[in-house]
C-alpha cells in the first residue's frame, strides 16, 4: 500500500512539470502583459522600460521559465507581481476558504441528496420518485448564479437575515459569523451537487437492487430494511465516493461562479484576478495548487475505495 | 429519407405523449421562434431612455427596464438569439471534433486510442469554465470566442460516447461482414458505424445544448461573454445583480427564462434517453444501414 | 475584478496627489465625541508606508501616520501644520518655512529641519522620489539656516499656488527612517502602527505624544481589507465595522437612504472621454469638437455614478482655481450642434466610422457609460463597436496609446492646474497617446503660460481662462463628470468626520457620539 501511494505521488511530478511549462507558454500567448498594470496607467515610457527590466520580462521565455523552475524546486514560488506578497501566502489565505466552502456544500448536498435518492430508489417510477427526480433535474438545471441571486434577494435584501456578500471567517474562530457568511454560498453550491448525487445514487441503487445477491437475500427472507441499509447501500457507495471526490476536486478551482455571486474570497477568484492582471507567478501557483489538489483528492478517493471494498487491492 | 422522417415522427409522438417533455418542447419552440423572428416584433433591445431606467414591470414594458432604460423583455427575446447561436455553434464544433475522435479511438483501439483519449482526459481534468476563460483571454471577447470556448468544452462528451458505442459495435457480425468484404476503415466508420450510433449522439447533442447555454451564461455572468450592447441572458444577470436593491425583477426574469430553457433541453434529453434505452432492450440489434 | 478596476482608476488620481487634511470644520461644539475603537472597512490592501508613494491603496493610512508641512481647507485655503509659517519671497523664487516646536516622531526623535531636508532629498532623487519627484522639478536647492527654519529655492519664479501645492505635498519622514520607510512608518502623525496582517488589515493606536490638542479622539484604529464593495457594505450593515472608506457611489446612495451618513471630499476624479487625435477621423478638429456636445453628461453621471458628482466640460474639481462652471452650460448635450460640427468637418459618412470605442470591461461604470456614448453616436449616424478589454489588456492598450477613443478618469483636478499634465492624455511631452511632437501646440503653450503666471491675480486668471478655452477648442479630452473617490460612509453613531483636499482618510477627529 505504501509503495503504491509513493508510486502515485512520484507519477505526479512529470505531470506537474509538463503542466507548469504549458501554463508558462500559454501565459505568453495571451495578449497584454503585467508591465502596464505594475507601472500604472500614467507611466512614462522610461518607467515602463524600467519595470520590464526590473522584473526580467526582457529575457527570453525559456530563460524566465528556467529561472522560475529553479526557484520553485526549492519551494520559492516568488512574489505576486501586483501585491508584492509571496504567492504561497496568497494561496494559503484562499485555500482554507475554498476548502471550507467546498466541505459545507458537500455536507448540504449529502443531507439533501442521500434521502432523495433512497426515497426515489425504493419505489422506482412511483409518484414520489417522479417528484424527487424532478427535484434533482431542477437542482441540476438552475444556474448557480441565478439561484444565488434569488437567495440574496430573499435572505439579504428582503428579510435582511443574512449578509448579501460573504467573507471568509474560519469556522473554528467565530462559528456563528462563519455560518452566517457560509449559509447562502454553501446552499447554492450544495443544491447543485445534491442534484448530481441524487441522480447518480438513485441510478446505482436501482442497479444494485436488481443484482443477483439482492434477489438471493430477499429469497432468504432477509428484512427489506437490512437489504437496503447493508447490502445495497454498501455497494452503491463505491461509485458514490468517486462522485463526491470528483466534486470536491472540482470545487478547488471551479466554484468561481458561486464565488463571484457571493464575492467569496476563494481560490478560483484569485486565479481569475491573477489572469486579469497577468500576474504570472500567481497564475502559475494557483493552477499548480489546483492540479495538485485534484490529483491528491483522486488518490484519496482510490484509497477510500480500498477501505470500503476490501476486494480492491492496490499494489 | 421517408423512413428517417417516419422514425423522427414516431419519436416526436412518443415525446409529446409525456407531459414534461411536451411542455419543454412547446417552450423551446416558442423561444426559437422568438429568437428567429424577433425582428418582426415591436421590440428594440438597444433603444435607450435613461429617464425611464430601472422601472419595474408594467403594461408598456412587461419585464421592466434596465439601467439604460432599455426594454428588458426585448433584450430577453434578442438574448435568446445569443444563447441559441452559441448552443448551436458549440454543439456543431463539439460534434465535428468529438465524433471523429471517438470513432477513430474506438475503431482502432490501439495507440491511436490511448493518444486521443489522454488528450480528452486533459480536457476533462480542467474545470471547463476556467479553460473557457483562458481561451477567451487569448481570442478576445466576441460571439465567436464564446462559441468556440463552449464548443471545445463539449468535445470530450461526444468523443467518449462515440468511442464507447463504436467499441460495442465493432465486433458485431454486420461490421465484421463489411470488413471481410474489404470495406476501407473510413467507409466502415462513416457509412456503417456512424448511422448506428446516431441516436445516442443526438441525445448528447441535446444535453450539450443545455450545458452550452448554461456555460455561455456563466461566462457572460463573469464578464467575459458576448460583449455589450449585444443582449445576453448571462450579461443581464451580471448587471441585474448590481441592481438587486433598486430593481429586483431585472435579474430575476431573464434568469427565469434562462433556467426554463436549460431545464427544457435537459428534460427532452432525458426523455429521449429513456425512450432509446427501452428501444434498445426491445430491439434485437442493429442492422446494416442504420435503421432500427 | 472590481478591485482591479478601482485600483486602476485610482491610479490615475494617485499620480501626484498631494496630501493635506483640513482643520476640522469645527464640528458643532455641542457634540461631545467619545473615544474607543474605530473599525474601518477599506477596499484595498496598502502597498507600503512611504508617503511619497501616495496612492489610493494607502490613502487610508498616510494622514494618520504622518503630517504634512501645510494643509488645505476643502476650498483650497492653506493652513499651518508641521510648518507654522511660510514666507514666499516677493520675487517668487524662494519660500522660507518655520517649523513647529515640540513635535516628536513616533520613535521619540524630535522633529527638526534635518528631517525636512532628508525628505526633500528623497523627493528630488529620481530613483526614490516616486510621486513627489515631478513636483520637485521646480525646486533648485534648499538649506536649513537653523533647526527650526528651512528655505527652498526655485529654478524660476513659481506661481504661489504651485509653491503651496508643493508644501502640502511634502510629508516629513524621520531622517534615519528614510531607507526603511516602505515597511516601517516614520512619521509624526496622530496614530502609531501596532500590527499589520498582510491581506487582512492593520491596527493603529493613538500617539500619546501627538502635538494636536485633544486629538486623536479614538484610542484604537482598526482597518479591515475587503476585496469587494458589496462585502464591505454588508459588514457595515451588520455592525461589524463603523465606517466604509472608498466604497462605490451607488452603495453610498443606497446606504444614505437607509440612514447612514455619507461624506464626499473635495478631491474627486474627473471622467474624461479620451480621444486619440492622431488617428482616423479624430485628426479632424471639427469632428473632435462635435464630442463636446455629443456626450450626454447628465445620463452618464446618473447611470455610472448614481448621480454623485458634477457634470463638467473641463477637467477641474470645484476646488480647482481654474474651475469655471460656464463651460458646463455652454457645452451641454446637444445632438443638433454635434451633427452640424460633424457636417462641418467635411468628412464623408465612411470616414467618420470604422473606429472602435475601447472599454475597460472590468469597470462596471465604464461599460455602462460607453454604451450611452455609443447610443448617442448611433443617433448622429456614427455607428461604432465597443472593444471590451479586461484588466491588464485594457491598461496595456491605454498605456501604449493603442486606441481611438476611451473613457479614463484623471486625478489631481483640485490642485494647481498644470498638475493635470500628470495624467497621460494631458501630458505635454512624451504623451503616449498623442506622441511627440505634441499635435496640439496651443495646448502645450497654454500650460506653459499657466506655469509662468507668477504675477497678479489678473495675469493668473487670464492664464487659466486661456487654458480652458484651448482645451475645449482642441477637444482631445472631453471631460464628462467628476465622481467621488475616498467616499466615507459611516454609521449614525460616528461623528467628527474631517474632509481632506485629496480625500485621504483622517481619523484623528472622529469619535463616537
Amino acid at each position: 500500500m505504501t509503495a503504491y501511494v509513493l508510486r502515485r505521488l512520484a507519477q505526479m511530478l512529470p505531470v506537474l512539470l509538463i503542466a507548469s511549462f504549458a501554463i508558462f507558454a500559454m501565459i505568453y500567448a495571451v495578449p497584454g502583459g503585467p508591465v502596464a498594470v505594475i507601472a500604472g496607467e500614467n507611466a512614462t515610457a522610461e518607467e515602463v522600460a524600467e519595470v520590464t527590466r526590473r522584473f526580467g520580462f526582457d529575457r527570453p521565455m525559456v530563460v524566465q521559465y528556467a529561472d522560475w523552475l529553479g526557484r520553485a524546486l526549492t519551494g520559492d514560488f516568488g512574489l505576486s507581481l501586483h501585491s508584492r506578497q509571496p504567492v504561497l501566502q496568497l494561496i494559503g489565505e484562499r485555500l482554507p476558504a475554498t476548502l471550507q466552502l467546498a466541505l459545507c456544500a458537500i455536507i448540504v448536498a449529502l443531507v439533501i441528496g442521500i434521502p432523495v435518492a433512497i426515497a426515489s430508489a425504493v419505489r422506482p417510477n412511483s409518484w414520489l420518485d417522479r417528484v424527487l427526480s424532478g427535484w434533482s433535474a431542477l437542482a441540476l438545471g438552475v444556474p448557480t448564479f441565478w439561484l444565488g441571486i434569488l437567495l440574496i434577494l430573499l435572505f439579504a435584501v428582503e428579510l435582511r437575515w443574512l449578509p448579501s456578500a460573504s467573507r471568509y471567517v474560519p469556522l473554528w474562530q467565530a462559528p456563528l459569523d462563519a455560518v452566517r457568511s457560509l449559509v447562502l454560498p454553501a446552499l447554492t453550491l450544495g443544491v447543485y451537487v445534491s442534484g448530481v448525487l441524487g441522480r447518480f445514487l438513485r441510478a446505482s441503487l436501482i442497479g444494485e437492487a436488481r443484482a443477483d445477491y439482492v434477489r438471493t437475500a430477499r429469497a432468504k427472507g432477509v428484512p427489506e430494511k437490512r437489504i437496503v441499509g447493508l447490502h445495497i447501500m454498501r455497494n452503491a457507495l463505491l461509485p458514490f465516493v468517486t462522485i463526491v471526490g470528483l466534486m470536491m476536486a472540482h470545487f478547488i478551482g471551479g466554484a468561481v461562479v458561486t464565488e463571484a455571486v457571493f464575492t467569496y474570497p476563494g481560490l478560483g477568484r484569485l486565479l481569475i484576478q491573477a489572469i486579469t492582471t497577468r500576474d504570472y507567478p500567481l497564475i502559475q501557483g494557483c493552477i499548480l495548487v489546483i492540479l495538485i489538489a485534484y490529483m491528491l483528492i483522486n488518490l484519496a478517493v482510490d484509497m477510500l475505495y480500498a477501505w470500503i471494498d476490501p476486494r480492491i487491492e492496490y499494489r | 429519407m421517408t423512413e428517417t422522417l417516419a422514425a423522427l415522427g414516431s419519436l416526436l409522438r412518443r415525446l409529446l405523449a409525456r407531459r414534461g417533455p411536451a411542455l419543454s418542447l412547446v417552450f423551446l419552440t416558442l423561444v426559437a421562434l422568438a429568437a428567429t423572428f424577433a425582428g418582426l416584433l415591436p421590440l428594440d433591445p438597444l433603444a435607450q431612455s435613461i429617464a425611464d431606467s430601472l422601472k419595474p414591470p408594467s403594461a408598456e414594458s412587461w419585464f421592466g427596464t434596465d439601467e439604460l432604460g432599455r426594454d428588458i423583455l426585448a433584450r430577453v427575446v434578442y438574448g435568446a438569439r445569443t444563447s441559441l447561436i452559441t448552443a448551436f455553434g458549440a454543439v456543431l464544433i463539439a460534434a465535428l471534433v468529438g465524433i471523429p475522435v471517438g470513432l477513430i479511438a474506438g475503431f482502432y483501439g490501439d495507440w491511436r486510442d490511448s493518444l486521443l483519449m489522454r488528450c480528452i482526459d486533459v480536457l476533462l481534468a480542467l474545470p471547463n469554465i476556467l479553460f473557457a476563460m483562458a481561451l477567451i483571454a487569448v481570442l478576445g471577447r466576441s460571439q465567436g470566442a464564446a462559441l468556440i470556448a463552449v464548443g471545445i468544452a463539449g468535445i470530450p462528451g461526444f468523443a467518449r460516447i462515440a468511442r464507447a458505442q463504436v467499441m460495442a459495435l465493432r465486433q458485431l457480425d454486420f461490421v465484421m461482414a463489411v470488413r471481410s468484404f474489404g470495406g476501407r476503415p473510413g467507409y466502415i466508420m462513416v457509412r456503417t458505424l456512424l448511422p448506428n450510433i446516431l441516436s445516442p449522439l443526438v441525445v448528447q447533442a441535446i444535453v450539450l445544448a443545455s450545458i452550452a447555454i448554461l456555460l455561455e451564461a456563466a461566462l457572460a455572468f463573469l464578464g467575459v461573454g458576448v460583449p455589450p450592447p449585444t443582449p445576453s441572458w448571462g450579461e443581464m444577470l451580471r448587471t441585474g445583480k448590481s441592481y438587486l436593491y433598486e430593481a429586483p425583477s431585472y435579474a430575476v426574469l431573464p434568469g427565469l427564462v434562462l433556467t426554463l430553457t436549460i431545464l427544457s433541453f435537459d428534460t427532452i434529453g432525458r426523455a429521449l434517453t429513456a425512450i432509446l434505452d427501452r428501444d434498445e432492450t426491445d430491439a434485437s440489434g442493429a442492422t446494416i444501414g442504420g435503421r432500427r | 475584478m472590481t478591485k482591479l478596476s478601482r485600483r486602476q482608476f485610482c491610479m490615475t488620481g494617485l499620480a501626484l496627489a498631494g496630501a493635506a487634511p483640513l482643520i476640522a470644520a469645527a464640528p458643532a461644539s455641542a457634540q461631545q465625541l467619545k473615544g474607543g475603537t474605530l473599525r474601518v472597512a477599506v477596499l484595498s490592501e496598502l502597498a507600503n508606508f512611504d508617503p511619497q508613494q501616495l496612492s489610493t491603496v494607502n490613502f487610508h493610512v498616510i494622514k494618520n501616520l504622518y503630517d504634512s508641512l501645510i494643509e488645505y481647507t476643502p476650498d483650497g485655503k492653506p493652513q499651518p501644520s508641521l510648518a507654522t509659517e511660510w514666507k514666499i519671497a516677493p520675487d517668487k523664487t524662494s519660500v522660507s518655512l518655520t517649523l513647529r516646536d515640540g513635535v516628536t516622531f513616533h520613535s521619540g526623535t524630535p522633529f527638526k529641519s534635518d528631517s525636512v531636508l532628508a525628505t526633500l532629498q528623497k523627493g528630488a532623487d529620481p530613483k526614490r522620489g516616486k510621486n513627489v519627484f515631478s513636483t520637485m522639478a521646480i525646486v533648485k536647492d534648499w538649506s536649513a539656516p537653523d533647526e527650526r527654519t528651512v528655505v527652498i529655492n526655485f529654478k524660476a519664479p513659481a506661481p504661489e499656488r504651485q509653491i503651496l501645492d508643493l508644501l502640502q505635498f511634502l510629508i516629513p519622514i524621520e531622517a534615519k527612517g528614510i531607507d526603511t520607510v516602505e515597511t516601517v512608518p516614520a512619521g509624526t502623525g496622530p496614530y502609531t502602527l501596532v500590527s499589520r496582517a498582510v491581506g487582512q488589515g492593520l491596527t493603529l493606536k493613538a500617539n500619546p505624544k501627538h502635538w494636536r490638542e485633544k486629538q486623536p479622539i479614538a484610542q484604537d484604529l482598526v482597518f479591515t481589507v475587503f476585496s469587494e464593495d458589496a462585502a464591505a457594505t454588508a459588514a457595515l450593515e451588520s455592525g461589524a465595522v463603523d465606517i466604509v472608506y472608498n466604497g462605490s457611489s451607488r452603495s453610498a446612495v443606497r446606504l444614505k437612504g437607509a440612514g447612514y451618513q455619507v461624506f464626499a471630499g473635495p478631491g474627486p476624479l474627473v471622467q474624461v472621454f479620451r480621444i486619440n487625435s492622431t488617428r482616423g477621423p479624430f485628426r479632424n478638429k471639427s469632428f473632435r469638437q462635435a464630442f463636446n456636445y455629443l456626450i450626454d453628461r447628465a445620463s452618464i453621471l446618473r447611470v455610472g455614478y448614481a448621480g454623485m458628482g458634477k457634470v463638467v466640460a473641463l477637467p477641474w474639481a470645484p476646488a480647482s482655481p481654474a474651475f469655471d462652471d460656464n463651460y458646463t452650460k455652454t457645452y451641454a448635450y446637444d445632438l443638433e450642434k454635434a451633427r452640424k460640427l460633424i457636417t462641418a468637418s467635411g468628412l464623408s459618412a465612411d470616414e467618420i466610422k470604422g473606429w472602435k470605442l475601447l472599454v475597460n470591461g472590468s469597470d462596471e461604470a465604464s461599460v455602462a457609460i460607453s454604451q450611452i456614448v455609443q447610443g448617442s453616436l448611433q443617433k448622429v449616424g456614427v455607428p461604432v463597436e465597443l472593444d471590451m478589454r479586461q484588466g491588464a489588456e485594457y491598461v496595456t492598450a491605454l498605456l501604449g496609446g493603442d486606441f481611438a477613443a476611451t473613457f479614463g478618469a484623471v486625478g489631481n483636478v483640485q490642485k494647481f492646474p498644470s498638475r493635470v499634465t500628470t495624467n497621460s492624455i494631458y501630458r505635454t511631452s512624451g504623451n503616449p497617446i498623442l506622441r511627440d511632437p505634441h499635435p496640439h501646440p496651443d495646448y502645450v503653450a497654454a500650460i506653459a503660460k499657466v506655469d509662468a503666471a507668477t504675477g497678479g491675480e489678473a495675469e493668473v486668471k487670464a492664464a487659466y481662462d486661456n487654458l480652458n478655452r484651448v482645451m475645449v477648442d482642441e477637444a482631445f479630452g472631453i471631460p464628462t463628470n467628476s465622481y467621488d473617490v475616498g467616499l466615507i460612509v459611516a454609521s449614525e453613531k460616528i461623528g467628527g468626520i474631517t474632509l481632506d483636499i485629496d480625500n485621504l482618510f483622517i481619523a484623528r477627529t472622529i469619535g463616537f457620539k
